[in-house]
Formats: structure tokens, sequence, C-alpha cells
């Protein structure tokens, strides 16, 4: 550099430089939902209660977060609410002067984690920085603010690259058993993941410690049990047919955890969607040939397009008691077989910072 | 302290990341950014950031980065999902 200032850590590296800005902490971020677990409850749906949502479904909680930030550049930051906690940051959404989080997370819906925002300083608002009146303000050759005390920088502690298990589940799913005059069912088969990946830092996870990471990864499991046949009704002589179609699925983020007092960051799978659905329909005896077009009904649901869109408005339907709009709702889909989308375990960076850092209490 | 920058009673004896560049990622495109041009930055990294409701419903192709000795190389792929990258040095 010609001219301004450039400051060094012990390590020899960049503390602040006046030719660059500084990223830095721009305030906790608000939640504007109640958590959810959406659960398709469309036609011939099986009701899926709180407990079978966690032991058979794996499902963590999806929440929405907000800051009024008037920037174009933002990186959130999570703080787990307790030890082992799952996080996905779903989605990342600009909204003008706005910054929207899409983010899953396993415990109770009075668990969310806490979320943080940090941008170069450069594109705050003059309105957002409070120069002291004393202390250090560094500017650059366009008399851009890139440094100031008020302002802590971000301070990078680790850098982990995530890859998620190309599998979410290897072991057995069970089965739900039906047929002949299965005329109802409460049953649902386990998906509860069981592959997770371990990835080793450089420093200890605490309390204090705040990540960044938008995982790559999601995916799906499914279940589909259908079947047809005849039953006597009467010696042998009359009959009637009777069919049946029983679907089920978890929709997966790629989630991960950082077990405190360890290096450890493990990525996961968390459900964001669940729902199970089932038909059986059988003839009056003696008639035959009408099942086929009875249980189009149920098909119709996995078919995509307006049908699929419909489902999932009305799984949604419980987390727009916010403020959530249209253009914020996180994508969550039916999945009629098992698939992860992972681009083949793309690896993507975990940022580890602290926030004793920032005077984050 | 016996050397070095206080500032608040705080002592400033750590590195930190700055802004180095940054843009937005939709199209196709390739980013060659030389590092000798940023005075000082012996270290850089490259924060992706996707943007927007990801949509599920397909697979998400991300942006990559790779680095050598002398240049930066950000490459979004044609049907790559939209990113903010930040190039951040110290």
């Amino acid at each position: 550099m010609s001219y301004g200032i450039v400051a060094y850590g012990s390590d020899n590296k960049i503390a602040f430089h006046s030719d660059y800005s500084s990223v830095v902490y721009a305030g906790q971020m608000s939640t504007t939902t109640s958590a959810v677990q959406p659960t398709y409850t469309g036609d011939h749906h099986i009701g899926i209660n709180a407990a079978t949502r966690s032991s058979n479904y794996d499902m963590g909680r999806i929440i929405q977060y907000d800051i009024t930030l008037d920037v174009d550049f933002f990186i959130p930051f999570y703080c787990p609410n307790h030890n082992n906690q799952e996080i996905c940051i779903m989605d990342v959404v600009n909204e003008g002067t706005k910054w929207v989080v899409n983010l899953l997370f396993s415990g109770t819906s009075s668990q969310a984690p806490a979320v943080y925002a940090f941008a170069p300083l450069t594109e705050l608002p003059s309105s957002a920085v409070t120069l002291s009146d004393f202390g250090i303000a560094v500017y650059d050759s366009s008399s851009n603010l890139v440094f100031t005390d008020s302002k802590r920088p971000l301070r990078i502690d680790d850098v982990v690259t995530i890859t998620h298990h190309s599998s979410i589940k290897t072991n057995s799913k069970g089965s739900v058993s039906l047929g002949a005059n299965s005329y109802t069912t409460s049953s649902h088969v386990n998906f509860t993941s069981n592959k997770t990946k371990d990835h080793s830092g450089s420093v200890t996870n605490t309390a204090n410690k705040l990540y960044s990471i938008v995982p790559s990864a999601y995916g799906g499991l499914a279940y589909n049990n259908s079947g047809e046949g005849t039953i006597d009704c009467f010696a042998g002589l009359v009959t009637k047919q009777y069919a049946f179609e029983y679907k089920s699925w978890a929709s997966f983020r790629g989630c991960v955890r950082h077990t405190r007092n360890t290096t450890t960051h493990t990525a996961t799978w968390k459900a964001d969607f669940a729902g199970a659905a089932y038909q059986y329909v059988d003839t009056s005896c003696g008639i035959g040939g009408l099942l086929g077009s009875i249980l189009g009904i149920i098909l119709a649901v996995f078919t995509g397009g307006l049908s699929l869109s419909l489902v999932v408005g009305a799984a949604l339907t419980g987390f727009v008691i916010g403020e959530m709009t249209v253009g914020t709702v996180p994508s969550i889909k039916a999945y009629t077989q098992d698939e992860v989308f992972d681009q083949n375990s793309r690896p993507v960076n975990l940022m580890v910072t602290d926030k004793s850092y920032y005077g984050i209490t | 302290m016996a050397f070095g920058i206080q500032v608040d009673g705080v002592n400033l004896t750590n590195s930190s990341l700055s802004v180095i560049a940054k843009g937005n990622l939709n199209s196709s495109t390739t980013v060659t950014l030389t590092k000798n041009n940023y005075a000082d930055v012996t270290e850089f990294k490259v924060v992706f950031t996707p943007t927007g409701v990801r949509d599920t419903s397909d697979e998400e192709l991300r942006p990559t980065s790779s680095q050598t000795s002398s240049t930066i190389t950000i490459t979004q792929p044609s049907n790559g999902t939209p990113h903010q990258y930040l190039v951040l040095g110290r």
C-alpha cells in the first residue's frame, strides 16, 4: 500500500487494512414464525403424532428468522441451543432491506438456535454504525469506512470442510402389514437416519462458538406398499375385489452437529417434511373392475405439478402463522423413492468463530 | 500489552478476515483473481452462500473455487443455482 494503515495480528496476518473492508457483526436475527414440523394433511393422509414425527420420521423443526439489514452481502452464523443440536441453514433470502433465514433444527419448539448476522462494514448504512468519540476509524481511498473499533471484525477460528454421507439410511425401515379388509391403518415405518459423517476441526466446540454453513445435501426416503386381491363373500361362489395403496416419506436436509468439548463436527440428516397416506377400496360382492380408477386418487398426490403443490401448501399452512411470505417459504418435497441430491458428496466449508469476540452474551 | 494496538481496552492481537472481492453468481461464469493485486494479504478464503429459496425438487449445482500460489478461480456451472461469493483475506 502506498498510503493508509495496516495492522497485523500476532500471526503476521492482517487485523485491519485501509484497502479492505472488514466483515463485522451486524446484529442478532429475530424469529418470525413458530417452529413447525410440517406433515402431509391432504387426501387419505394418516396422522403422524408428535412422538412419531420424532421416533419414526426423524423430524426436526423449521423456523424462520429475519433482520432488517440493507446490505447486498450477508453471512449468517448460528449458535446451537444445546450440546449436539443438529442444525441446517436451509435458505438465505434477500428481501430488499431485509435478510431472511430458514433453518431446520433438532430439539423442542422452544430450543431454536440463535442466529447472528455478519456483513461487510462498507455496506452497512451509516445509521447502523455509531462511531465512538475515541478509538479507531479507518477509511479507504473512496472514503468508505472499512474498520472501526465500534464494530468488531469477523475473526475465524477454524474452517472445516464438511461432506455428508451418500446415504441417509441403510438399515431396514420395517414394513406396514396390509391386506384384505385393512380398511384403515395408523402404522408407520421407521425412517430414522443411521448415517453420519465425522469431521475433525482444530478448535474445541463450546457453548460460545458460532458456526456458518449452508449444507448442500438433501434428499428423501420413501416407503410404498400396495396390493390387491379377491375376498370370498359366500362359499367360494361369490367374491369381491379389494385393493390398497400405502405411501409414506420423509424429506431430509443435511445438518451438522458440533459436540461440545471435542473438535468434532458431525454431518447428519434431519427430516423437514413427512407424510403418510393410505387408501383401501373394495367392491360389493360380485362386482369388479372399478379398483384402478378409485386408487387413482392417491396416485395423483405423488405425480408432482399442481397436485403436489397443493399438498405442500397445505402442509405448510401452520407455518404461515408468522410473517412468512410466499417468496420465503422453504421448498419441501414428497418422495416416492429413496434419493440423495448432493453432487457426489460435494464439500462445503464450515466457518467457526466465537461470541466473545463480538461482545455477544 | 508490550507492543501493538489496544482499542477500548482490548489488545488487537488477532488477525481478522476482510473482504477482498465479492459478487453474485447467477449464470455460467468464471472469475479469476490475481493474488498479487491484493497487497499484504497472505491468506484467502472463498465463501459461497446460496441465495433465495433453494429448490429441492432437483439437484442443486453449486459454484466451486480453487487456488494456486498466484490465482483464485471461481467457477459457476452453466446450470448453477444463485449464489453470492465473498473472497475474504487476511
